[in-house]
C-alpha cells in the first residue's frame, strides 16, 4: 500500500462548489471566454475579492517608487533585459555551474517532457509521496494532475495552493491563491476534509493546515518547488517564501526537484542584491519575505540534513523563440503579481480564474497566447481596458499595453488578412509607438482611452468573444487609471492588508507583512 | 542604499538589528557575557524539549540543559525549542543566515516551535547589498564544489502567511516565535 497524504485525506467528503471552469482538473472544455466572465462576474464572492484587492491596491499608496526603489527598478529592468539578450548562453552556463555544484539537470522543451522527466525521476526513486511548495510552472505543466495520475500523492503546501487544491481548484492570484475564498469557505472545506468542525477563525485555520501538513513534510519522498531567481555564475538557485514550507520541501524528503522556466535566469548572483529588494517591494510592500532559501546543491559529505539528489528541470515551452521575437520583453517578468492586483479587470472579475489560464490578470493575458502549448485561451489580451496601470506598478517595466495592442492585431490577422478590427489594431499599435513610445505609454493611454471609447460606441469591432462580454456588463471598458482607481470601501475593520504571498517562479508560499513602506524606513 | 549612510558603529549596528527583528515580528537581546547567554537560553527553553547543534561552542549549553533537566527529543519533529548559531545577520533587515555545513542543524531553525538564534555580534553586517556581496565572495572562493554549503537560509522574523482574507498570521510551518540573542 503506498503512502498517502495526510494532508489530502478525507478530500473525497469535500463538496466542489466551483464551477467547472475553475477546475484544476477538468479541461474547460468548450468554455468560451467572454461568458465564463461575465458568470465570474456574478459569482456571489466575487465582490467581495473586488473590494479586498482594491483595498491590497489603497494600501500599496499607488504605483509611487520612491528612492531608492526607482533606483533599484532601473537597475533591475537593465539586468532583466540584458538577459534576455543571450538567453540560451545564460541558461547554458546555469546548467554548467549547477552541474558542478552537484545537481542533475534536465532539459524540456514541452510540458510533456517535463512531466515526464519529473515522472521519471519519481518512479525510478521509488516516490510514493510528493510535497510541493508554490510554482507556476508546475500549473502551466498540469504536474500534480499527471502525477496523481500514476498513483503518486502530490500536496501541494503553501496554504493557498492547499485551499484550491482541496477544492479542486485554479489557483485566483499569483500570491494569494486563494483569495476568491472567504475564511467561512476555507473552514467549510476544513470540515469537510476533516469530518470534524473548524470554526472560521483564521488562527485556527492557519493550524489546521499546520498540523495536517507537517506530517506530509515528514514522510514525503520527494519534494518540488519552483524558482525564483537562478544565478548563471554560482549555479544558485533561490527560493522565497513568508510560510517556510520552501525551506521544507527543499530540505526534508530525499529527493528535491526544482522546477523552472528559462527566464528566471539571471547572470549573477549579486544580482540578487538588487532583484530580490524589488521583488518584495512590488509583490507585497515587504522588505524582506521571512525565507529566502539559496540552493547550491544536495547534501555534502558531513552534513546532516538536506536532500541527497537536487534535480533542476529548465522549461521552455517556447520561450526560446518569444526571446526572439517582438514580445521578448514578456520574459523580463520576475512574477511580483503587481500587475494583477492593479488590474481593474482582474479585479472585477474576481481574480485570475476567470482568464481560464494558469497565468491570469495583465501578465497572463501577454504570456499566455504566446507559449508554444498554451495554458489558456488566445483571445487573453482582449481582456484588458488599456488603462495602463499594469505598466505603472510593474518592476522591470515591462510594455504591458503596447505587447496586449500587439497580441489583439495578432489575433485578428489570424482570422484573415483583411480583418477589419485587425487592421484597426494594427494601425493604433503603430501610431502608438511611433508617436509615443512605450515609455510614455500611459499618458498615451489617457489620451487615446476616450478616443477608443469613442470609436466602441461608433461600433468599433471588439472580437466576437470580448465583444459579447462587454455588452450589458458594468465593466469599465476603456478606463483610465484614474477611474480605475474609484471604487469600493475596504471591508475590513482592522489594519488594511498588504499583499503578498510568494510563489516560487513566482515566490512561493504567502504572506503579507506588517504594513512596512520602505521608503519610510 | 550606499553603505555610508550605515552606523559602523557595533552598538549602533545591534541596536538597529533588534530594532528591525522586531519590527518583523522577532524579539532580540544583548547579553553580557557567556553565562548570561547560557542563563537566557535555558530561561526560554523552560522545561521543553530542545534540539540544539552539536558544536564544541554550544557544548556548555548543552552542559547546562542537561544538568537542568532539559531533554533532547528523540524524534527532531518533536522539538519545542530549536538552537543554532548564525554565520551572518544582517542588521538593516533584522535578518539571521545560516548555511549548511558539518555540525550544522538547520532544522532546528525550521522544526519548533521556537528558534533561538545565537548571535556573535562580530558576524552583523550593515545591510542586505553587503551581505549578497559577502556570500558571492563566499560562494565563489570555495575550491571544491562539495565543498560549498548545500544551502544558504535567510531567515527574517517568524514564520507567517496572508492567505486568508490577506490576513496576516503567524506561524504557518516554520516557526511562530524567533528570538536573537547577541554575544560577544
Ligand atoms: S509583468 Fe506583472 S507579475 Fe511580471 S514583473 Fe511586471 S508587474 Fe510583476
Amino acid at each position: 500500500m503506498a503512502k498517502r497524504s495526510i494532508g489530502l485525506q478525507g478530500r473525497e467528503n469535500i463538496y466542489l462548489d466551483r464551477p467547472i471552469w475553475a477546475s484544476a482538473h477538468e479541461e474547460p472544455e468548450g468554455a468560451v471566454l467572454s461568458d465564463v466572465v461575465a458568470q465570474a462576474v456574478d459569482r456571489p464572492n466575487t465582490r467581495k475579492v473586488t473590494d479586498l484587492l482594491m483595498a491590497v491596491e489603497e494600501a500599496r499608496g499607488g504605483p509611487a517608487w520612491p528612492s531608492p526603489m526607482d533606483f533599484l527598478r532601473e537597475r533591475a529592468s537593465v539586468i532583466r533585459r540584458e538577459t534576455l539578450e543571450d538567453l540560451p548562453g545564460y541558461v547554458s552556463q546555469l546548467a554548467d555551474a549547477a552541474r558542478s555544484n552537484g545537481m542533475i539537470v534536465h532539459f524540456a522543451s514541452t510540458p510533456g517532457e517535463a512531466r515526464q522527466v519529473i515522472t521519471d525521476i519519481a518512479k525510478e526513486r521509488g516516490v510514493e509521496l510528493v510535497v510541493k511548495s508554490k510554482s507556476m510552472v508546475t500549473e502551466e505543466i498540469g504536474l500534480t494532475k499527471h502525477l496523481e495520475s500514476m498513483g503518486i500523492e502530490s500536496v501541494e503546501t503553501d496554504l493557498g495552493e492547499y485551499i484550491v487544491q482541496l477544492a479542486d481548484e485554479r489557483p485566483s492570484h499569483v500570491m494569494v491563491p486563494a483569495i476568491h475564498r472567504s475564511r467561512e469557505d476555507i473552514a467549510r472545506v476544513f470540515s469537510q476534509l476533516s469530518g470534524g468542525s473548524v470554526r472560521s477563525d483564521i488562527p485556527e485555520l492557519v493550524a489546521f493546515a499546520r498540523q495536517r501538513l507537517r506530517a506530509d513534510f515528514a514522510r514525503a519522498d520527494m519534494g518540488i518547488s519552483g524558482v525564483n531567481f537562478a544565478a548563471a555564475d554560482r549555479g544558485t538557485l533561490v527560493i522565497v517564501t513568508n510560510e517556510g514550507n520552501g525551506r521544507m520541501v527543499t530540505s526534508r524528503p530525499r529527493v528535491h526537484v526544482a522546477v523552472m522556466t528559462m527566464e528566471k535566469v539571471i547572470p549573477r548572483f549579486s544580482d540578487l542584491a538588487v532583484l530580490l529588494p524589488l521583488l518584495f517591494y512590488a509583490a507585497s510592500r515587504q522588505r524582506l519575505t521571512a525565507y529566502q532559501t539559496f540552493i547550491n546543491g544536495p547534501r555534502r559529505p558531513g552534513e546532516q540534513e538536506g536532500p541527497e539528489e537536487v534535480h533542476l528541470v529548465i522549461l521552455d515551452n517556447g520561450r526560446s523563440d518569444i526571446s526572439k521575437g517582438s514580445y521578448k520583453e514578456v520574459l523580463a517578468c520576475i512574477r511580483c503579481g503587481a500587475c494583477q492586483s492593479a488590474c481593474p479587470v482582474y479585479r472585477r472579475v474576481g481574480g485570475g480564474q476567470a482568464y481560464l489560464s494558469t497565468y491570469g490578470g495583465p501578465i497572463g493575458a501577454v504570456l499566455t497566447p504566446l507559449l508554444k502549448e498554451r495554458p489558456g485561451p488566445s483571445e487573453l489580451s482582449f481582456l484588458s481596458t488599456l488603462c495602463g496601470a499594469c505598466e505603472e506598478v510593474c518592476p522591470v517595466k515591462i510594455p504591458l499595453t503596447s505587447l496586449l495592442i500587439g497580441l489583439r492585431a495578432d489575433y485578428e490577422a489570424s482570422k484573415g488578412p483583411y480583418s477589419a478590427s485587425g487592421l484597426a489594431w494594427k494601425a493604433w499599435g503603430e501610431l502608438w509607438s511611433r508617436s509615443y513610445g512605450y515609455s510614455l505609454s500611459t499618458t498615451a493611454v489617457r489620451l487615446v482611452a476616450p478616443l477608443m471609447e469613442k470609436a466602441r460606441q461608433l461600433g468599433f469591432p471588439l472580437p466576437g468573444a470580448a465583444g459579447r462580454w462587454v455588452q450589458g456588463r458594468s465593466l469599465p471598458r476603456f478606463t483610465t487609471r484614474a477611474q480605475a482607481k474609484h471604487g469600493s470601501t475596504a471591508p475590513f475593520d482592522s489594519a488594511p492588508p498588504v499583499l503578498g504571498n510568494f510563489t516560487s517562479d513566482t515566490q512561493d508560499d504567502s504572506s503579507v507583512s506588517r504594513e512596512e513602506h520602505i521608503d519610510e524606513s | 542604499m550606499s553603505p555610508d549612510s550605515f552606523p559602523q558603529d557595533q552598538d549602533e549596528l545591534v541596536a538597529m538589528f533588534i530594532r528591525e527583528l522586531e519590527a518583523a515580528g522577532g524579539h532580540g537581546f544583548i547579553c553580557d557575557n557567556q553565562e548570561d547567554l547560557i542563563d537566557r537560553v535555558l530561561e526560554l527553553c523552560g522545561n521543553r524539549s530542545v534540539l540544539l547543534e552539536e558544536d564544541p561552542s554550544t557544548e556548555p549549553i548543552r552542559f547546562r540543559l542537561l544538568e537542568a533537566g532539559v531533554s533532547a527529543p528523540s524524534d527532531m519533529w518533536d522539538a519545542e525549542v530549536g538552537v543554532a548559531k548564525v554565520d551572518f545577520a544582517v542588521a538593516a533587515t533584522g535578518t539571521l543566515v545560516l548555511m549548511a555545513g558539518a555540525n550544522r542543524l538547520l532544522g532546528a531553525s525550521l522544526l519548533p516551535y521556537m528558534f533561538i538564534a545565537l548571535v556573535d555580534r562580530s558576524c552583523l553586517l550593515a545591510d542586505f547589498d553587503g551581505l549578497i556581496r559577502t556570500l558571492d565572495m563566499r560562494l565563489a572562493d570555495f575550491d571544491t564544489e562539495s565543498a560549498k554549503p548545500s544551502a544558504i537560509h535567510l531567515i527574517t522574523g517568524p514564520s507567517r502567511t496572508g492567505d486568508v482574507e490577506m490576513q496576516l498570521t503567524m506561524g504557518v510551518h516554520g516557526p511562530p516565535e524567533v528570538y536573537a540573542l547577541l554575544y560577544e
